[in-house]
């Protein structure tokens, strides 16, 4: 039991640059996460939409896709980049092109948003602290954890739908962050049980 | 290497201690079992209709059917429609968006927009040639200009007249979702030069048709 309880070392608690102090957000959003960090039947993946980094989303349009994941992942996580060295706007290259993007992911098993309403691309993304926009001095990140972990149910797929308001095409990623299970529902459940800890289910 | 941060943060360590690196393995442990719990509730949560089965604000009945598919006895139906003069247009014609419709949807309430009307109607011709790339009808969601703007699913870049309204067309891919205080707004933009071809006489036509219902 001790084994268990010791403090987690991973890789949110390597910074340089942020004070680990229990107010901040990702203090907080990692409390949330303990059980997750914690269980050793889970592995990280992440999923890159679009795929293809060259595929742009047209001026005015959307493009919708489809991820596929392990039934019983938990998405815990999203981050997004837009675009890559481009200006949206001929008059002001410090806009942010990813302020023209709305994002929305569903989860297509139960048809719930993830987000009340499509969010703008530029919460997710990284933001400049010097220099502008169109330079792409970006030296900070928002934090990518959610405030709970998703779990994501049979049969395990979530739409992606991203939506270009720019009058030019922007090319962009948005990357969700999931914690997917290493053996399937029913095996975890017997791996457990052989485990001893049959109370517990 | 920056002065202020001490060689441990900036070197590399290949020392890395076994309870560094959590690789998964086949001996669960309780976080295991917590998370199989947790899973399984999910997956009697989804057997039993999901979660807009279950949760309701107090009072509301559940939906038989998806409300965004078939119109619930709660369901508001909407029909607003919108005209732009062209007259009214600033000249020169710069593609600014003007906007010929603007419709709010209710706190409180989501809705679907299942067909859309966007025409041009003038005494005579309207000087108008389909997909010639004079006028841009946009349809947009969440904002009122600029990066604000979310252009409905293939909406955002009509430059072909849709249906009319006698008859509507329906949208493409069913209907499209709206939700709650969302500024659902058409606008037109003429392009540069369109204004010697455009009929100043004629008026853009918008409408959109659809439904609300609780949320």
């Amino acid at each position: 039991m001790m084994e268990q309880e010791r403090t987690v070392l991973d890789g949110w608690l390597y910074s340089n640059s942020m004070v680990y102090l229990p107010t901040t957000y990702r203090a907080s959003v990692l409390a949330q996460m303990e059980v997750l960090r914690r269980a050793r039947g889970y592995r990280a993946r992440w999923y890159v939409t679009p795929e293809d980094s060259d595929e742009p989303v047209v001026a005015f349009s959307q493009v919708e896709y489809q991820v596929r994941v392990q039934p019983g992942s938990y998405l815990w996580g999203i981050t997004f980049a837009a675009p890559f060295g481009e200006t949206v706007d001929a008059d002001d290259e410090d806009v942010d092109p990813a302020k023209f993007i709305h994002v929305q992911v569903t989860d297509a098993c139960t048809e719930t948003p993830l987000l009340s309403d499509y969010a703008r691309g530029s919460h997710f993304a990284g933001f400049a602290s010097f220099g502008s926009v169109a330079s792409q001095v970006k030296t900070s990140r928002r934090a990518p954890v959610m405030i709970m972990p998703r779990l994501i149910g049979d049969p395990g797929l979530l739409d992606v739908e991203i939506y270009n308001g720019a009058s030019v095409d922007v090319r962009c990623q948005l990357v969700l962050l999931v914690a997917e299970p290493c053996v399937p529902y029913g095996e975890m459940r017997d791996l457990i049980e052989k485990a001893g800890m049959a109370g517990i289910l | 290497m920056r002065a202020d941060v001490g060689q441990r943060h900036t070197v590399r360590s290949n020392a890395v201690g076994e309870c560094y690196l959590r690789k998964p393995d086949q001996n669960p442990n309780v976080y295991d079992a917590c998370l199989a719990v947790d899973c399984g509730i999910w997956n009697q949560l989804v057997g039993q209709g999901g979660l807009h089965k279950l949760c309701c604000p107090q009072g509301r009945q559940k939906y038989a059917h998806r409300p965004w598919v078939a119109m619930p006895a709660e369901g508001r139906r909407f029909k607003p429609i919108g005209i732009l003069a062209v007259a009214d247009y600033p000249l020169p014609f710069d593609f600014s968006d003007a906007e010929v419709l603007r419709m709010r949807v209710p706190l409180g309430y989501d809705g679907v927009i299942t067909d859309v009307v966007c025409e041009l109607s003038a005494p005579g011709g309207t000087g108008f040639v389909e997909a010639a790339g004079d006028i841009a009808w946009r349809l947009s969601a969440n904002g009122t200009a600029g990066n604000v703007r979310r252009f409905l699913r293939d909406l955002g870049n009509l430059q072909v007249t849709i249906g009319s309204l006698t008859v509507p067309s329906p949208v493409p891919r069913g209907g499209i979702r709206i939700y709650s205080d969302d500024l659902v707004i058409f606008t037109a933009a003429f392009a540069v030069g369109a204004e010697v071809r455009i009929n100043p006489l004629a008026r853009v036509i918008c409408s959109v048709t659809g439904w609300f219902y609780p949320r």
